[in-house]
């Protein structure tokens, strides 16, 4: 009797140990089996079946707000959380994860000068060619015209060509989001039950 | 943080600067498939000479061509004229590619399980051409004078257990061969220009090697403080992105400045 009590408390123990790092620690690969619960830290383990999740209601962009949203926002913006950059002669682009690209001068290493952020929902991954921006917005190929920067042409919106990510914006790894639906839009957030 | 050249300083890095530019303009055999032209400009409506990403992008552009990956996918457009991509057909590779890395007339997509060499001497349609596998982990891999750098790191999003920078003879471009081993901390984006080699090697910080002969790195340098997930080495600047915000840094890991973020 004694010692089941004492593997309860130790499973116990385990099970607030993998909850309280689950937010905190990078999620690695690690074989799951094909069914039944799995830690939520491991990369293959599927969000309905993490141990200790929560259930959470999609927060939904709708595609016409995804598509006419990028705009420019001059001057100075703080980065919060650095993506991937870009530099070519003149111009430093960084991505700012999941939110768009800042716009630096770089032609003095010691003080770069901050010229502008585009706000771009979802963008992640972006490249340049002369003065015209290739970005990803989500589902989307965006072409950005920056001749007459801060003025700015969206060029081209090459629409529902990358794949749907519902997570895409969800960093807690034990968050499981309940009732997906393309239809509705973009996920950009959650709503925990109370 | 910041550091201020000299005057003379700078003398010799313009001369090294204009060396390095009439080496790769005559060797035809850039970074990032970019950095021959010597134009520059200081407007983004100029001709200036083409910019290049991190070895953890997902876009690149050669000629006049956009390529993008996206989950097993490559997609190619024609942007001679950007108002109107023309897209090809999407070619398939394997789950999880992750990098893309325009040498020549071949694109190096690193993937989980190993790096993929497609053929794009036809711009519009890359092509299969190789594959060298590896135990899986995360690869951004870039690539100079018929070498491939691959950096291999478990952990994050990747999985594997293995944290080391291989070095893969591709004069060969059919059958890469590996010829070269490093172990590394958590290795992840890379830059190399001419006999420079940098690796963001997680809380070991920003590392720099010198590329010996082509079996062969030897270790110079680190900046320990600096946190990066990936460096771009262009025109003797480098540049960071990750934890430590954006660093320009010159090729001897000295930082000219820091442009801070969030997280």
């Amino acid at each position: 009797m004694k010692r089941i009590l004492k593997n309860i408390l130790l499973g116990m123990v385990f099970l607030a140990g993998v909850v309280s790092i689950v937010a905190t620690s990078p999620p690695i690969y690690c074989n799951v089996a094909d069914s039944g619960p799995c830690d939520p830290l491991c990369e293959d383990c599927p969000p309905d079946r993490r141990l200790g999740y929560f259930n959470a209601d999609p927060v939904y962009l709708s595609y016409d707000a995804l598509r006419t949203s990028v705009r420019v926002v001059p001057g100075e913006q703080p980065i919060k959380k650095a993506g991937k950059i870009f530099v070519d002669d003149t111009y430093l682009y960084v991505n700012d994860r999941n939110r768009g690209v800042h716009i630096y001068d770089h032609s003095d290493p010691n003080s770069p000068k901050a010229l502008g952020f585009i706000e771009i929902p979802g963008n992640v991954d972006l490249a340049v060619k002369g003065a015209t921006l290739f970005v990803d917005s989500f589902i989307d190929l965006v072409v950005i015209d920056l001749q007459h920067f801060p003025e700015i042409t969206i060029s081209k919106r090459v629409t529902d060509i990358f794949p749907y990510n519902a997570y895409q914006m969800i960093d807690d790894r034990s968050i499981h989001l309940r009732n997906v639906d393309p239809k509705k839009g973009v996920i950009i957030g959650f709503s925990k039950d109370n | 943080m910041q550091k201020i050249k000299t005057g003379r300083q700078w003398q010799s890095v313009i001369a090294v600067l204009g060396m390095v530019g009439v080496l790769l303009t005559g060797c035809g055999d850039g970074s990032g498939g970019s950095s021959g032209s010597g134009a520059s400009s200081l407007s983004t409506s100029g001709s200036g000479s083409q910019g290049q990403g991190g070895s953890t992008a997902r876009f690149t552009i050669v000629d006049n061509y956009l390529y993008t990956l996206s989950g097993n996918t490559i997609r190619t457009f024609d942007v001679q004229n950007p108002a109107d991509p023309k897209e090809s057909t999407p070619v398939g590779v394997a789950w999880n590619i992750e990098t893309i890395f325009p040498y020549r007339d071949y694109l190096f997509i690193g993937s989980e399980t190993g790096v993929f060499i497609y053929d794009i001497k036809d711009r519009a349609s890359p092509t299969f051409l190789a594959e060298s596998f590896h135990v899986r982990s995360c690869d951004p891999v870039v690539v100079q004078n018929d070498l491939a750098y691959v950096t291999l790191r478990t952990g994050t999003f990747c999985g594997g257990n293995t944290n080391r920078l291989d070095i893969l003879d591709v004069s060969q471009i059919a059958s890469p061969r590996v010829i070269g081993s490093y172990p590394m901390s958590a290795p992840f984006g890379l830059a190399i220009d001419g006999p420079n080699l940098f690796v963001c090697d997680g809380t070991a910080g920003l590392k720099l090697f010198n590329v010996v002969d082509a079996k062969t790195i030897k270790f110079v340098s680190r900046a320990s403080q600096l946190t990066c997930f990936d460096v771009i080495a262009r025109k003797e600047r480098l540049y960071t992105t990750g934890g430590s915000g954006i660093v320009q840094l010159d090729y001897a890991l000295q930082v000219f400045s820091t442009i801070p973020t969030g997280q």
